[in-house]
This record gives C-alpha cells, sequence and structure tokens, in this order.
C-alpha cells in the first residue's frame, strides 16, 4: 500500500513537475493577485481614465481601501482561476485514459481507489499551492499598497474558496470517469460552476447552503459580516457533496473497463 | 499448473468476444496464443489483468481463487501491451525507476537492476525522452519494466507486431532466453514467429479455443495428414487419386505428389489404394506440417 501510494504520487506530480502546467497555475495567480491589489488601489484613478477617454467628466469616489482589492482579487480569481483550475483538473483526470497509461500503472498491485487518492490529494496539492502563492502575493501588495490587511481573515477566506475549488474537482474527476469524454467533461463542470453561482443569489431554505455561497461568506469574513453559523453549514453540505461524489466517483471506477 | 482458465465468457454488448474459453498454461514454457485479430487474444490477456471483467467463469493464477477487486496476485504478473504508452515527459530510465517504485524495490537494488535491464534488452538511450522513442523502443523498454518484476507469468500481447525484422528477430531470441526465468504466454498472429519460440500453442478462434497442445505434437508427422509422393509417373497416379473420395486434394509438382487426405480417410484405406492404382512408386512420406497449415486446417474445420 504505502510503497503504491508512493509510486502514484511520483507519477501524479511528474505531470505537473516535468511539464509547464504547476508553473503556468502560479504563473497566473501571481498575475491575478498583483492585478487586483493594483486595480485595488488605483481603482478611482482607472474609473476616471475610462471616463475621460470617452469625453465625460471625472467622478469623485470614497477614496480606496482593502476591501475594494479584497472584492477585485475575489472577482479575478472567480472568473479567471477557477476556469484554469476546472481545465486543468479535468485534463489530469482524463490523461491516463486518453494516452492509455492505464497498463503501466495497473500492471501491478494497485487498487483503483488509491489510484484516485493520488489523483485528488496530487490536484488539490497543486491548486493549493497555486493558490497560496497568489495569496501571499496578495498580501505582499495588499500591505504595501494600502498599508493594511486582514492577514487572518484573508487566510480563511482563501480556505474557504479553496473547499469550493476543491468541490469543482471532485465533480470533474466524477465527470471523466462516467463520460470518458474530456470536452464532455470540462462543460458539465462549467454547467456546474455556473449553476451554483446562480444558486448562490438564493437564500431561501435548504439553497442557503449550497456550495456557490461559500463565495459571498468568504467576502462576507473579510468584511467581518458572516454569519458563523450558515458559514459552517456550507461548508459541512459542501464537504459532505464532495465525500458523496468522491465515493461515487471511486465505485464508477472499480467499474471500469480501463482498456 | 500456473494459469488455468475455466469457461470464461466475456460480453461487448451483445458481442460474445469470449465463448467459453479453457485455457491451461503450465509453469516454464513459452505458451504461444495464436489467432486471427479479433478472435479474442487481447480480451484474454486484458481479463487476466483485471484491466477487464467477464461475465462468466474463472480465471485461477498460482492455484489463487478467481476474487474481484483482488489485485495481490499482480505482483507475480507482468504485462506487455500490444502498444505501449508511457508519459512522453519522462525518460527511458525515469519509466524504469517509477516501475521499480511500483515493484517496491530499494533505491540501491533497483539502479542495479535498471542498469542490467537496459542493458538485456537494448534500451539505446535510457536518458532520452520516451516522447522521442520509435515504437521498438517503446517496446523495449514495456519489455524491460516487465523483467524489472521478475515475474512468474508475463503476458505479452503481439510483441512483435510493430517491429522491423531485425527488432523482430532480436526479441524472439530474447524470448527463448526467458523460458528459463519465467513463463511467458505470448500472443501474436504471426505464426513463424510462434513456431519459432513457443513450447505449446493455444489457438483462439471467435472466443473459442480451438486447439491446445505441444508444438511438437501437433507439428508431429503421425498427426499429419499430407502426403508426398514421388514417382515417375505422377499424372497417371494423380488421375486416379483424383477420383477417390478419401482424397481432399493433388498438388502436382515437376517430382512429386502432394495429397491431402480426407478427414475421416484411414491410412490403410489409401495405401489400399495406391497398392490398387498399378503405378510404379518410388517412395511415400508423411509430411510434417508447418504451424501455418495446421492453423488454416483447423479453421477450416471450425
Amino acid at each position: 500500500m504505502r510503497k503504491n501510494l508512493h509510486a502514484l504520487l511520483k507519477y501524479d506530480f511528474y505531470y505537473f513537475i516535468k511539464t509547464p502546467r504547476i508553473l503556468i497555475l502560479s504563473v497566473v495567480a501571481f498575475l491575478l493577485s498583483g492585478i487586483s491589489a493594483l486595480t485595488g488601489r488605483y481603482f478611482n484613478e482607472l474609473i476616471n481614465f475610462a471616463l475621460k477617454s470617452e469625453g465625460m467628466p471625472p467622478v469623485e469616489f470614497d477614496p480606496p481601501t482593502i476591501h475594494t482589492a479584497y472584492e477585485q482579487f475575489f472577482s479575478q480569481y472567480n472568473q479567471i482561476f477557477v476556469l484554469i483550475v476546472i481545465f486543468i483538473a479535468v485534463l489530469f483526470f482524463a490523461f491516463d485514459m486518453s494516452k492509455r497509461h492505464y497498463p503501466l500503472i495497473f500492471s501491478h498491485d494497485v487498487p483503483r481507489w488509491l489510484y484516485l487518492v493520488s489523483k485528488l490529494l496530487v490536484v488539490k496539492l497543486v491548486v493549493f499551492v497555486a493558490l497560496a502563492v497568489g495569496g501571499l502575493v496578495f498580501m505582499f501588495y495588499g500591505f504595501i499598497l494600502f498599508e493594511k490587511i486582514h492577514v487572518l481573515r484573508f487566510i480563511g477566506a482563501l480556505m474557504i474558496y479553496y473547499v469550493y475549488l476543491a468541490f469543482l474537482m471532485i465533480v470533474g474527476a466524477l465527470c471523466v470517469y462516467a463520460t470518458k469524454s474530456q470536452f464532455t467533461s470540462i462543460i458539465i463542470v462549467l454547467a456546474v460552476y455556473f449553476a451554483f453561482s446562480l444558486l448562490s443569489m438564493v437564500q431561501a431554505g435548504v439553497f442557503a447552503y449550497m456550495p456557490g455561497h461559500l463565495l459571498n461568506q468568504g467576502f462576507m469574513l473579510l468584511e467581518g459580516t458572516v454569519r458563523r453559523g450558515e458559514l459552517l453549514i456550507t461548508l459541512l453540505v459542501t464537504l459532505g457533496l464532495s465525500f458523496v461524489l468522491g465515493w461515487l466517483t471511486a465505485v464508477l471506477f472499480e467499474k471500469k473497463a480501463l482498456l | 499448473m500456473l494459469l488455468k482458465i475455466e469457461g470464461l465468457t466475456k460480453f461487448y454488448g451483445d458481442f460474445k468476444a469470449l465463448d467459453n474459453l479453457n485455457m491451461n498454461v503450465e509453469a516454464n514454457q513459452i505458451y504461444g496464443f495464436i489467432g486471427r485479430n479479433g478472435a479474442g487474444k487481447t480480451t484474454t490477456l486484458h481479463l487476466i489483468m483485471r484491466f477487464l471483467s467477464h461475465e462468466a467463469g474463472s480465471i485461477q493464477f498460482n492455484g489463487e481463487p478467481d476474487e474481484n477487486g483482488d489485485v495481490a496476485f499482480k505482483k507475480d504478473i507482468a504485462f506487455v501491451p500490444d502498444v505501449p504508452a508511457f508519459p512522453d515527459y519522462l525518460t527511458g530510465e525515469a519509466v524504469l525507476r517509477l516501475t521499480a517504485d511500483f515493484i517496491g524495490l530499494k533505491a540501491d537494488v533497483a539502479t542495479a537492476e535498471i542498469r542490467k535491464v537496459i542493458k538485456r534488452v537494448g534500451i539505446e538511450y535510457p536518458r532520452k525522452k520516451v516522447g522521442s522513442y520509435s515504437r521498438g523502443m517503446k517496446q523495449r523498454l514495456s519489455l524491460g519494466c516487465a523483467l524489472l518484476k521478475k515475474p512468474k507469468l508475463l503476458l505479452m500481447d503481439e510483441p512483435t507486431s510493430a517491429l522491423d525484422p531485425v527488432g523482430r528477430k532480436d526479441l524472439l531470441q530474447l524470448i527463448k532466453t526467458l523460458k528459463n526465468e519465467t513463463t511467458v504466454l505470448y500472443s501474436t498472429h504471426i505464426l513463424n514467429d510462434a513456431q519459432q519460440v513457443c513450447d505449446t500453442i493455444g489457438l483462439i478462434e471467435a472466443g473459442k479455443l480451438l486447439l491446445e497442445g505441444r508444438v511438437s505434437d501437433i507439428l508431429s508427422p503421425r498427426e499429419s495428414s499430407i502426403y508426398v509422393i514421388e514417382s515417375s509417373r505422377l499424372s497417371a497416379l494423380k488421375t486416379v487419386l483424383d477420383n477417390s473420395k478419401l482424397i481432399d486434394s493433388v498438388d502436382i509438382s515437376k517430382t512429386q505428389l502432394e495429397i491431402h487426405l480426407h478427414e475421416n480417410a484411414k491410412q490403410t484405406d489409401f495405401f489400399d489404394l495406391l497398392s490398387k492404382a498399378a503405378v510404379e512408386i518410388e517412395s511415400v512420406k508423411r509430411k510434417s506440417q508447418s504451424l501455418e497449415e495446421v492453423f488454416v486446417e483447423v479453421l477450416k474445420h471450425a
């Protein structure tokens, strides 16, 4: 078991380390974080520059705060970073299937569930590292530009966002092994992502605790307005759904014809 | 018995790929699993490796019962696929090292074993990325990975089909040397290769095993229904034989007749026929068949 997990983790890490994928993800996180801090700090100037180029008079805004930068950060991540994570996760899960690498792994005494565990651990760790890089860059520039940063709250909000990303990655894994198609899987995960984003506007009944709410709740944590009970239930619902989907993926993969 | 397959049945949708297949592979021999494309060879190998699941029957390896989800038996089995695939970004050596990790070899032992395997299978550029390897070189790397495992049973799925003549000859030579250290189940449709290296043959057609036995027995002249006759009056003899129900066909050349007896014909009746023909005969010999001839013969009657 231990030697198999070690070999599987090594094999999966090679996918990211020996190719530019981890670099791409980290560079994107780096750029998005830098841009978020800068656009937050110079938000008023950017708006007025845009108005001026259209021949319109400037508008007086309140001076920007670190909260403007937070807003920019999560907006950028939820529009760009999440899409890259979905693409990278789906392609990663489908890689061995599409390239016919299964004999290389399953010619050995490797249980199928262990193979999935390794895949999930590695992709989650890679996304975690990229998110950590992004978080550190943002905190660095945020502190330089605003001379203030809510370190613990920001880390908390990032962790909440990470739970949501991890949920989407498991949806990706399930789709890959259910549909056997990278393209279909990407479409389905994007549909799930947009559906949960829409559901995040619904505050009624069970819909108030769907995974899409985590983004709002992370932002509310930064503003200090989060209701802890709601946040806890939403986290538990998301982790519970992730567990169920992960279990379904394992059951599906166990029965799958490998070649 | 190292590998015993009983009543193995596999469907792909409505298509019956394997139909109550029975096979016995004894230890320390090279078993040639021959058949046409689509006969069920690859499916059988994939079922042995549990890449697929079967509908009925059992596969016993080393006397262990066939249990779903159990993968421990794979410690002693290695598999060389027909089209080996490796991540392009890894070097040949990295692939072997990864295999050593799956096997559980310690680092120093792995280094020594990898060196031996590289030399043995002839991987020319172990430090180059696999993406730049030819298909033949990938085939060698795949065999290297398999040998690193020191398996009790080595499954090879058409390993020579993509190789050039020199590569094919080298690989066949290598397979011959494996007989002293492992059992090889070697699937192929190249019958000449099988005849060269195999001790035992299993012939599969439409998912059924039609013939199984030692090559020496199957190709023995005693089993042959082909006779070669030398005579000074070949044409006259041919005319007599052409009209007999005992004979399927008579081929004439400059110096001899090649006669294919009907499957139910008795040798004594045939000799009676020859003696009654009143033609001087110089010699009658029973001809050894090639594996290809046996193959065609068996398929004709299947």
